[in-house]
């Protein structure tokens, strides 16, 4: 045996061989494909019929690819061996890939969009009407290349009212498609009156990106309408199908989402004639109607003044007008005929009352006679007791009323004068009783039975202790 | 403004905002409508005129706007740009 190396330097050895190798180009099946790893690399192998070997797939490298790998793709790899010293792994380390013809990626595109028709999301019956002038539309395409300067292109010269948000996105590549959902997403959150979603023209491959299925999920999803313009005319993608709306081209698409300025200007135009004609229109029948109105109320009013005049007329023959007198005539008839019956009732009343009348006071007559006879005895009789009652009486009284009178001319002042007393009176009349009241000088006045004393006071003297009292 | 008629099944409100606050679709359809109610004969003459008044000043700014039309186009958002280039 020969003496030993160290396996550093086994490897070394066998890596300088392999890499005298020159670049290869491989072609054969992907298996063991486990996706990328978290840096975007992916290690697998591709087999043919025998034999299988390692390859690497840098991440730069691998999102070139239209499509993710998956076992049973058959890809064409383009690189050089090396050997990993660290771990001893023999790898083809792959500068280029590509798919190797596009037969698996359209048998998968066939079963997505069996798949999807199964759901109903292809149906035409899903598809949304899109407005036939979107005064706003969001563009989801590309912000490099030519497409979204045509688009711009298309609706300026079109119709430049049509306002443009674009939203930028990748539209090829492995990460396009998470793009295109992100996009789509903000899209429709800006609530446009529709979504283009537009790429321009590419190969199978290229296009792989609008057959993805997140895609196609992200586009039926949508609550704005999605009209597609992808690739040229004979491209048909899954994309296309679930949209609202699929245009041949990206122009197309643009132009479908509103009218020319020519077309508007014409409707503007149609709808101005309308107005003027429905308006003139308008003011003849209106003058029309006027006139008819005019002609109707004369009428109108013709009829009318007729009917009043039937009525007067009717009115004006009826009998009570025409010979009022003969109403009365009947009612002068009939008080007549009263006036006689009360007439006849009267004097019968008349009558009658007299009969009774005649009756009565001579009833009255002769009871009264009764009455007066019945009375007068008695008051004969009573007149006579009267007047023995009357001489009675009187008799007693005249004799006591002498007897006063004769007591009363006694007693009287005259009788006292004659007898030659005198009363002594003041000059105003009063009578003094007392001497002492006058004085001397004074006038005094002396009635006497025969005539008065006019008297002057001489002298005064009272009644004195044991003279007699008078003269 | 509204007018009731009552022959027409259609009352159509005259609408109060300032032609130029509506928007080019906005004011094309209430064009529209306004045409077909006086198509429609059965308006008062009074209401009529104000409908017919109404119906010029849409269609002057509707011309004026596809005369003067600018294109307006904005970038709002960019999904590339957040991945890797």
């Amino acid at each position: 045996m020969a003496e030993p190396i160290s396996v550093s330097e086994a490897l070394n050895k066998a890596k300088a061989v392999l890499e005298t190798v020159p670049t290869l180009t491989v072609i054969g099946e992907v298996t063991s494909f486990r996706g990328p790893t978290n840096r975007g690399h992916c290690y697998f192998q591709i087999k043919d019929g025998l034999c299988s070997m390692n390859v690497v797939v840098w991440a730069s490298i691998y999102r070139s690819l239209p499509v993710p790998l998956e076992d049973g793709l058959e890809i064409v790899v383009r690189g050089k061996f090396s050997i990993y010293p660290n771990r001893g792994s023999f790898d083809f380390i792959v500068s280029q890939v590509a798919l190797r013809g596009d037969g698996l990626l359209r048998q998968k595109v066939r079963l997505l969009k069996a798949k999807l028709d199964a759901e109903g999301l292809t149906s035409p019956s899903r598809k949304r009407r899109v407005p036939v002038f979107c005064e706003r539309v969001a563009v989801v395409t590309s912000l490099t290349g030519s497409v979204i300067e045509d688009v711009k292109r298309t609706l300026a010269d079109r119709n430049p009212l049509v306002a443009i948000d674009v939203f930028g996105t990748m539209v090829q590549g492995v990460d396009a498609p998470e793009c295109i959902v992100d996009a789509l997403e903000k899209a429709a959150a800006s609530k446009p009156d529709a979504i283009l979603l537009v790429r321009g023209g590419g190969s199978y491959e290229d296009l792989m990106t609008f057959n993805d299925e997140h895609v196609a999920r992200a586009i039926a999803a949508c609550p704005v309408p999605v009209v597609t313009g992808i690739g040229h005319e004979p491209d048909v993608t899954i994309a296309d199908d679930v949209a609202d709306r699929r245009e041949l081209t990206p122009t197309a698409a643009a132009a479908s989402v509103a009218p020319s300025l020519g077309q508007l200007t014409d409707k503007i135009d149609e709808r101005d004639g309308r107005l003027c004609r429905a308006m003139n229109l308008m003011l003849e029948r209106a003058s029309v109607r006027q006139d008819d109105q005019a002609h109707n109320l004369d009428r109108a009013i013709d009829r009318f003044l007729a009917t009043i005049e039937a009525r007067i007329n009717s009115w004006a023959a009826k009998p009570v007008l025409v010979a009022p007198q003969g109403l009365v005539q009947v009612q002068k008839s009939q008080v007549d005929v009263l006036s006689h019956s009360f007439d006849v009732a009267v004097q019968a009343y008349f009558h009658k009352t007299r009969e009774s009348v005649s009756r009565q006071a001579t009833e009255l007559d002769r009871s009264s006679v009764n009455l007066v006879s019945q009375f007068a005895t008695p008051c004969t009789s009573l007149a006579t007791r009267l007047q023995l009652v009357e001489k009675t009486l009187f008799v007693g009284h005249e004799a006591f009323l002498r007897q006063a009178q004769a007591s009363l001319d006694a007693l009287s002042p005259e009788r006292v004068l004659e007898r030659g007393y005198a009363i002594v009176q003041d000059a105003q009349g009063h009578v003094i009783e007392d001497p002492m009241t006058v004085l001397p000088g004074a006038a005094i006045n002396v009635q006497m039975a025969r005539g008065q004393i006019g008297a002057q006071v001489v002298s005064v003297m009272p009644v004195t202790e044991g003279q007699p009292e008078e003269e | 403004m509204s007018y009731q008629n009552s022959n027409s099944s259609d009352a159509y409100e005259l609408n109060a905002a300032p032609v130029e606050e509506l928007s080019f679709k906005q004011a094309s359809i209430e064009l529209e409508h306004i045409v077909s109610a006086l198509e429609n004969g059965s308006l008062e003459l009074e209401a009529a005129l104000d409908y017919y008044r109404r119906g010029v000043e849409l269609l002057s700014s509707l011309r004026e706007r596809l005369a003067t039309a600018e294109q307006q186009v904005q970038v709002l958002y960019d999904a590339s740009a957040s991945n890797q280039g």
